[in-house]
């Protein structure tokens, strides 16, 4: 028997079809995939919008971030509820480094602050988020499940209180007023702040932007894949299974978490520095419970540990509210003459009602790994029909209606 | 009582209590190079605790244990893999939603180096490990008769099937001394001979094993010598044949006549 060993997860799990068609489709799916990346942000600003050239920007921050959440979630199953914690280390250091701010509290560095390089700051950013990843996941390596996202729900809080009151005693965050004036992106004398004019063509600092995070945003896939595919990612797959027997094969799981927590810290540091840059301004109500919870709903909601479907997910969640916010409102307007229900308050509605269908009726997610579909359609063929529709974990429902039962008798 | 020369594993006198239950009293145990060692006993009667001591799962209350001069107890489980001793568990404890494949592959983790660089940058030393791995996972697979379910989920296999999965990952460590708890619970007539033939297979390639089982007719054809335990405590130890006519063994097993007439 023949096994490939190709980056791509699924022809590695799925019994082999033809190898050769199958890596003929994916080629030709890239391929399409990355035309489409390319071509994107010259369709969206030949139509004028700005707003959704950020909005493309912001969803390619929200990809890194939330597949860095999908190595720890996703791949070595630790419920991490406050992620974002990382994401504002990442862009704190950034914002320290590349902006006026330090030279309040320092003024040893002179009037302008620290304007350090992009290449020095983006994996310095990686290196110390990792670095909070290890010592906030130190703590929690004996817990699981609902203890485990209590207490980094708790760090998620603390990092952000800290960023809000670390302005005295010296003023090191600036407090609630956040940093300002944080430096764009410079290649040498190159700036992504600016747009730039290429003979007759302009391409707005936002397009820049856009191909940057694009790029970095490929570089975190490929680096998820390959981990993923490596002895490490399995050993992280070993211990969300089953904790005790990957211990008692020889994986050292304290070392391995500890991996899984520094790596999607790392991840969502990246993303965090490049979104201090983009903004040029941070403040602490950016990295609150609600933006953990919202990077988590897109892990989960396009497919734990499924780089493809946690792609999804994000596109889908980042997208989605922001359709709303400008059609919602004028639509109403068409429709029915007024504006009845807030189309802020409708997002969150829709958000929710969203998440509850997904629970329902994928609760693998929208686009779960090859296994793991494989795995919900055997067990839904082995329900009976009334079953069928819901579930997942059968266990609680059995119960449920065995008490139920025992009510009736 | 002194030390066998050839002895691969030492455990001396160690104790385990859990709140007011004595689950290990002074047990001591010698297994020898290339034996198969039988631990028997009723119901209860610490074998598995005894297992979860020397494995690292359970920390002792006193007694030390060595594993090729290695002292084992206090150590962690990993710890006390990489020194060579595997394991299996009374209830299957596989990686459910992972492949067969995969199983037996991450059994290669403690033999195997490539740490997150080597895997980010896939480098070539990297790659001949993983390719090292597949082909290694894919030769005991072949060995245990699980090859043609390589890539099946391993909570998709029949109970024989997870049982010898089991042994295969504990196998891909690369033990001396492989441990396993009630390997042929559940087997039918069939799974329990060609699992019997495995366990003989895997002696004669060298391979020393520690067997709980409660198959009698099995232990006493597989095992070279048997420790039997009753309420933690050792209440004998010798060939099969010496076991078999032990008085307390016997009595562990049927009860006594005095008992019977008492109760």
């Amino acid at each position: 028997m023949m096994l490939s060993f190709t980056p791509d997860t699924s022809s590695a799990r799925s019994p082999a079809h033809s190898s050769a068609h199958s890596r003929r489709n994916a080629i030709l799916g890239s391929a399409l995939l990355a035309l489409a990346v390319l071509v994107l942000p010259i369709l969206i600003s030949a139509s004028g919008s700005m707003t959704w050239l950020r909005i493309a920007d912001i969803a390619l921050l929200y990809i890194m971030l939330a597949l860095g959440l999908n190595i720890v979630v996703g791949f070595a199953g630790l419920l991490d509820l406050g992620y974002i914690a990382f994401f504002a280390v990442g862009a704190y250091v950034w914002a320290l480094l590349s902006s006026p701010h330090l030279a309040q509290a320092f003024p040893a560095l002179g009037p302008e602050g620290l304007h350090w390089p992009m290449w020095v700051i983006l994996p310095l950013g990686a290196c110390i988020a990792g670095l909070f990843g290890v010592l906030l996941g130190a703590p929690t390596l004996r817990l699981r499940g609902d203890y485990l996202a209590i207490v980094t729900l708790g760090f998620g809080e603390i990092v952000r209180i800290f960023m809000n009151n670390l302005n005295q005693p010296i003023n090191l965050t600036n407090g609630p007023q956040g940093i300002t004036r944080i430096n764009p992106v410079m290649f040498g004398q190159f700036s992504f702040g600016k747009s730039v004019t290429f003979g007759s063509i302009t391409v707005p600092s936002l397009m820049l932007y856009y191909y940057l995070f694009a790029a970095l945003a490929v570089l975190i896939v490929v680096a998820s894949i390959r981990l993923q595919d490596s002895r490490i990612g399995r050993a992280w797959e070993a211990i969300r299974e089953d904790e005790i027997a990957a211990r008692a094969i020889g994986i050292n799981t304290r070392n391995i978490k500890l991996l899984a927590f520094a790596m999607g810290a790392s991840f969502g540091g990246v993303a965090g520095g490049l979104f201090a840059s983009l903004q040029g301004f941070i403040s602490p109500e950016s990295f609150g419970l609600m933006d953990s919870i919202c990077v988590l709903c897109m892990v989960v909601l396009g497919g734990m540990g499924h780089i493809p479907g946690v792609i999804l997910g994000t596109l889908l969640l980042t997208g989605l509210p922001e359709a709303l916010r400008h059609w919602a409102g004028p639509a109403q307007q068409a429709l029915l003459g007024k504006v009845v229900i807030d189309p802020e308050a409708l997002r969150m509605l829709l958000f929710g009602v969203a998440l509850v269908l997904v629970m329902q009726f994928r609760p693998a997610g929208l686009w779960p790994s090859s296994t793991r579909q494989r795995e919900l359609e055997e067990l839904a063929d082995t329900l009976p029909d009334d079953e069928n529709d819901n579930d997942d974990d059968d266990d609680d429902d059995d119960e449920a209606s065995q008490r139920s039962k025992e009510v009736r008798s | 009582m002194s030390a066998h020369p050839d002895a691969l594993l030492l455990a001396r006198n160690i104790s385990k209590s859990f709140g007011g239950v004595q689950a290990l009293h002074n047990v001591s145990l010698d297994i020898l190079r290339g034996e198969i060692h039988g631990l028997i006993g009723p119901n209860g009667a610490g074998k598995t605790s005894l297992f979860n001591t020397l494995t690292g799962l359970y920390e002792a209350d006193q007694g030390h244990a060595t594993l090729n001069g290695e002292r084992i107890l206090g150590r962690k489980p990993n710890e006390i893999c990489q020194l060579g001793l595997a394991r299996t568990f009374q209830n299957l404890r596989l990686f459910q939603n992972l492949s067969v494949l995969e199983n037996v592959m991450i059994g290669r983790h403690v033999r195997t180096h490539t740490g997150v660089v080597g895997a980010l940058l896939r480098t070539a030393r990297a790659k001949r490990e993983e390719q090292e791995i597949a082909e290694r996972a894919q030769r005991l697979l072949a060995k245990t008769g699980l090859l043609k379910h390589a890539n099946t989920l391993a909570k998709h296999l029949s109970y024989g099937d997870q049982r010898r999965l089991e042994i295969a990952r504990a196998l891909a460590t690369d033990p001396v001394l492989l441990a396993l708890d009630e390997p042929a619970a559940g087997m039918n007539a069939t799974e329990t001979e060609s699992l019997k033939a495995l366990l003989l297979q895997l002696r004669d390639e060298g391979l020393t094993l520690l067997l709980i089982e409660h198959d009698m007719h099995l232990v006493m054809q597989l095992c070279n010598r048997l420790t039997v335990l009753e309420y933690g405590r050792k209440i004998a130890e010798g060939s099969p044949h010496e076991v078999q006519n032990n008085p307390r063994v016997i009595a562990a097993y049927l009860g006594t006549a005095h008992e019977e007439v008492t109760s």
